[in-house]
């Protein structure tokens, strides 16, 4: 092949946001189809799953593959793009009859809870009614066709990124309602008798023909612009218009008399497909029957289930973290003091801080799971010394909050990201904290109590989907044992103390999995919730009681929210500005006074005013007999999706700059270390893993994904003190205008420049 | 066919079945259809799912030509992102021709050079590369103009002994507000609210 032959065919250009959501429709269809084949192997064959996956595989060919790169230089390939759009992707998508599998295959709350009341909706009936009607269809459809095909409208999307992409949605959207009544994808039925079927079709490619013969025999150039650019493999541009018309006639001919073909001998033949002799409602009820535990189970999961049910499971991936931590403490204190040349500096910094909150953001607590500084408390444990319970007065989390916004001011005041030495002795601390604190006191004291990671663990997973809880509760009520939480000869209980059956949530859970292996009944998994789930609701939960009465919680909650926004701030550009404004104004000789006054306020002044403020206020306006306390916890806590939010939208900076750090540091490692096998350090500019718009992008969807779940809890939270809806707006509003000044800040840290760390900058 | 099972989802707990009844009734729906309903449901879900498909993803080649000329050997095309260039980050693209046989040149080192026609103006040079091109027959780079006003683009195309030079010039239009960029991204709480309001209205009836 030649080379430009070559070039040609690598020119794809895949969308990344366009992918994920075929991807995810793919996936969503593909778990509704399987829910329902289950139930009856001729109900959706798979040829229907086939042409839905095809018919999405035909549009991101259009939108991905070398045709969108070459639609400027050739009409030819512009029109086979558009014939994708228009001729291949609709009716294989409607052939899937995608509704019901798609309703089927999300979850049960998006489906009833979210999409319940619109698909009830009358006045989207009597709307659909009318978009469905197959005179709207065709004359939207042909309408479509002609009006991007004059030469006006197609040099504008020819010359602008958005009008082509307005063009491509109208050719797709209204081929869609197009094939709608040809296809009546199961369950719709159709408004006109099936008869009328082919003379839609033919009318249909009556103006498909027209178009294609007036390309083919206009004799002249109908699109100037391809005049304009190089001619590719010797096509002129009026042969390349006319075996675009010839293209279109042809092939929109063969489709449209093809499908009419098709449907005139279903209309004779004597046994057409059916879907109709089994009865939806037994379909639905026999599905409810079918759901077998219903939610999706990690613990069931192929592979990962067994292997995190295995006995030494969590002992492996413990063990894998242990090694890591070793290697940070040995290059740490002997390594290279340059942060960005040492593990030390690199892999808790750039790597295991965004890993674990993108964890947490999208399945649960795994950094506890894999904790390495457990397991001092195994060897603690041998002493025999650990015979005293945690004090009463240590019993709550101020202490861990207080060492958390200690933490958080550490970093940026002693720049800890900075100093491979100190996160060494950081490492070291935790290690000697960890086994010191359960060498004497009973249970897992260090990580209820004391381990600030672990309390951001645990508030941050207030927010995650999965959530270690009971299979089905009737079993725990049959049961006398109660190993979950004794534990028994085999397998010690929760050393947490938290009660399975009342556990809700994921506040306090290490993801330990010793409950689950001690149950009997094997009835414990990691089951999928809607995020946030645990903070749209405040029951009592085991061990943790109710939010709204933990102080201590809010207070945690609060310090990791607001240190996401001020760790964030301490580092770009403007507040650099102004530290070093100030400093040399006051006559500072160094900005350590001015940063920690800066935390001082942000982590504890800020939120008392912002969130007391705001619950003052709302309590003022509706005059409802709650404690301002109450009011102050429960909000406090709904702030905690903004501030996960704006933790990984903040370390996935630094994970995307510095992504390919960790194997030069390693290299170098391996050499300050005496281990020559993983080679010679390559230094050089690191590439980041993602561009700056696709960054930026990702960045502001995620903290938008944090504010509306935020306002989401904090709606269920005022629905909870004021039942009526005018009170709990009037409760709500001056919180949801803190939330939205809180992401507001957030939005525009985003757009500052920021300190790159953890990287070489060579 | 029954259309009715769509809407009984079958999760759906009696009250909410009730609340459903209790809708239909004040509503009139209940002379309705049974697969009119299913129908128009499934339409709902299915454009649903089309507006979040397409829309606001779809990409096209929106480049425009901004110059075409011969020069020594070559023809040498050059493209912009867009037809008002604007300060910041813009996409520039040449394709280079063998002036005599139209054959596409792919083994040819590409710089863009850029230069401020104002006083003092500066110079910026940019190399152009097929690895930043989505189409392969091009060379591609993205030249960050730092401020509005007039430029002047030389392109030197240089292949073995073979060069070749072209230049224009380009109005550069001052920068959109950062604002403009990312507003998608602003409204979306907001269209989710309104939307989360419409489902609690919808919920109370």
């Amino acid at each position: 092949m030649s080379s430009a032959g070559q070039a040609l065919l690598a020119s794809w250009s895949i969308p990344p946001w366009t992918t994920f959501a075929i991807l995810v429709t793919a996936a969503v269809y593909a778990r509704g189809w399987r829910r329902l084949r289950r139930l009856h192997s001729s109900l959706l064959p798979g040829w229907r799953l086939a042409c839905f996956l095809a018919g999405l595989a035909s549009l991101w060919l259009a939108i991905a593959s070398p045709l969108d790169a070459f639609d400027a230089f050739l009409l030819t390939a512009h029109m086979v793009q558009h014939l994708l759009l228009i001729l291949v992707a609709p009716p294989l998508i409607l052939l899937g009859s995608p509704a019901i599998p798609l309703l089927r295959g999300l979850p049960r709350s998006a489906a009833r809870d979210a999409l319940g009341p619109f698909l009830r909706w009358p006045w989207l009936g009597r709307a659909s009614r009318a978009l469905t009607h197959p005179a709207f269809c065709w004359l939207v459809a042909a309408l479509a066709l002609i009006g991007w095909h004059v030469p006006a409208a197609y040099d504008l999307a020819l010359g602008s990124l958005g009008w082509h992409e307005v063009e491509h949605a109208c050719f797709f959207g209204s081929s869609v309602l197009f094939w709608w009544p040809v296809i009546q994808p199961w369950p719709s039925a159709p408004q006109w008798p099936r008869w009328t079927v082919p003379v839609y079709l033919l009318l249909g490619g009556i103006v498909n023909t027209v178009i294609g013969a007036f390309l083919c025999f206009s004799g002249r150039l109908l699109y100037p612009a391809y005049a304009a650019v190089p001619r590719l493999f010797g096509l002129s541009a009026m042969n390349d218009q006319v075996a675009a018309g010839a293209l279109m006639w042809a092939f929109g001919s063969f489709v449209f008399l093809g499908a009419g073909t098709l449907v005139t001998f279903q209309l004779l033949s004597p046994a057409p497909e059916n879907l109709e002799p089994i009865s939806q409602n037994a379909v639905w009820t026999a599905a409810e029957t079918h759901r077998a535990g219903g939610r999706f189970d990690l613990l069931k999961a192929p592979l990962l289930g067994a292997f995190l049910r295995a006995r030494h499971g969590r002992r492996i991936l413990q063990g894998i973290l242990l090694v890591l931590a070793l290697a940070v403490l040995a290059d740490g204190f002997l390594g290279p003091s340059m942060a960005p040349m040492n593990l030390a500096g690199v892999l808790p910094w750039t790597y295991a801080r965004a890993f674990a909150v993108i964890a947490l953001l999208a399945a649960g607590n795994f950094f506890c799971m894999a904790c390495p500084f457990t397991l001092p408390r195994e060897l603690a444990r041998c002493l025999g010394l650990a015979t005293r319970n945690w004090p009463h007065w240590l019993r709550s989390k101020w202490l861990a909050a207080a060492l958390l916004a200690g933490f958080f001011w550490a970093y940026e005041a002693l720049s800890l990201w900075n100093s491979p030495a100190a996160t060494a002795w950081i490492v070291a601390a935790y290690f000697l904290g960890a086994f010191t604190v359960d060498a004497f006191f009973r249970g897992a004291s260090f990580c209820k109590y004391v381990c600030p990671i672990g309390q951001f663990s645990f508030i941050a997973s207030t927010v995650s989907p999965l959530e270690v809880r009971v299979r089905r509760r009737e079993v725990c009520t049959r049961c006398a044992t109660q190993d979950c939480f004794r534990g028994n000869e085999r397998q010690r209980g929760c050393e947490l103390r938290l009660y399975l059956p009342q556990k809700s949530g994921s506040m306090d859970c290490t993801f330990c999995l010793d409950c689950v292996k001690a149950c009997p009944h094997d009835n414990i998994g990691i089951l999928a919730f809607a995020p946030v789930h645990d903070l749209a609701r405040d029951p009592k939960r085991s061990s943790v009681g109710r939010f709204r009465d933990r102080l201590d919680i809010a207070a945690l909650a609060l310090v990791m929210v607001f240190g996401a926004f001020a760790g964030a701030a301490a580092m770009v550009g403007p507040f650099t500005a102004w530290k070093e404004y100030w400093v040399e104004r006051l006559h500072l000789v160094s900005a350590f006074p001015f940063t920690s006054l800066f935390f001082v306020a942000a982590l504890i002044v800020a939120p008392l005013i912002v969130v007391g403020g705001s619950a003052a206020a709302g309590r003022w306006a509706t005059r409802i007999p709650r404690s301002l306390r109450q009011l102050f916890c429960r909000f406090a806590v709904a702030l905690v999706p903004l501030g996960l939010a704006m933790w990984v939208s903040h370390l996935l900076f630094h994970l995307s700059t510095g992504w390919r750090t960790a194997w030069p540091v390693l290299g170098q490692a391996g050499i300050d270390l005496g281990v020559g096998w993983l080679g010679q350090p390559h230094w050089a500019m690191s590439h980041p893993l993602l561009a700056a718009g696709t960054l930026l992008d990702a960045q502001l969807l995620i903290l938008d994904a944090g504010l509306i779940l935020t306002l989401y809890a904090g709606w269920r939270a005022a629905q909870a003190f004021a039942p009526r809806v005018s009170a709990a707006l009037r409760l709500l509003a001056p919180w949801a205008v803190a939330v939205w000044a809180l992401y507001a800040s957030g939005v525009w840290i985003l757009l500052q420049p920021m300190q790159m760390r953890g990287m070489m900058m060579r | 066919m029954s259309g009715r099972a769509i809407v009984r989802y079958p999760e759906s707990s009696r009250a909410f079945s009730r609340l459903r009844e209790k809708a239909d009734r004040e509503t009139g729906r209940e002379g309705m259809p049974r697969k009119f309903r299913g129908r128009v449901k499934a339409l709902g879900l299915a454009m649903l799912f089309a507006a979040i498909l397409v829309p606001a993803s779809l990409r096209a080649d929106g480049g425009v030509v901004c110059l075409r000329k011969a020069s020594g050997p070559f023809v040498i095309t050059v493209f912009t992102g867009s037809a008002e260039l604007r300060a910041g980050p813009a996409d520039v693209s040449v394709m280079v021709e063998n002036r005599v046989s139209r054959e596409i040149v792919l083994d040819d080192d590409v710089l863009l050079c850029l230069q401020s026609t104002g006083p003092g103006g500066r110079v910026l040079e940019f190399r152009a590369t097929r690895q930043q091109a989505t189409n392969k027959l091009l060379k591609s780079a993205i030249v960050d103009l730092p401020a509005a006003g007039e430029w002047k683009l030389t392109v030197l195309v240089r292949r073995g002994a073979e060069k070749a030079i072209v230049s224009t010039h380009l109005q550069v239009a001052p920068p959109l507000p950062r604002l403009a960029a990312i507003w998608p991204f602003l409204v979306l709480p907001v269209l989710a609210m309104m939307v989360f309001a419409a489902n609690q209205a919808l919920r109370q009836r």
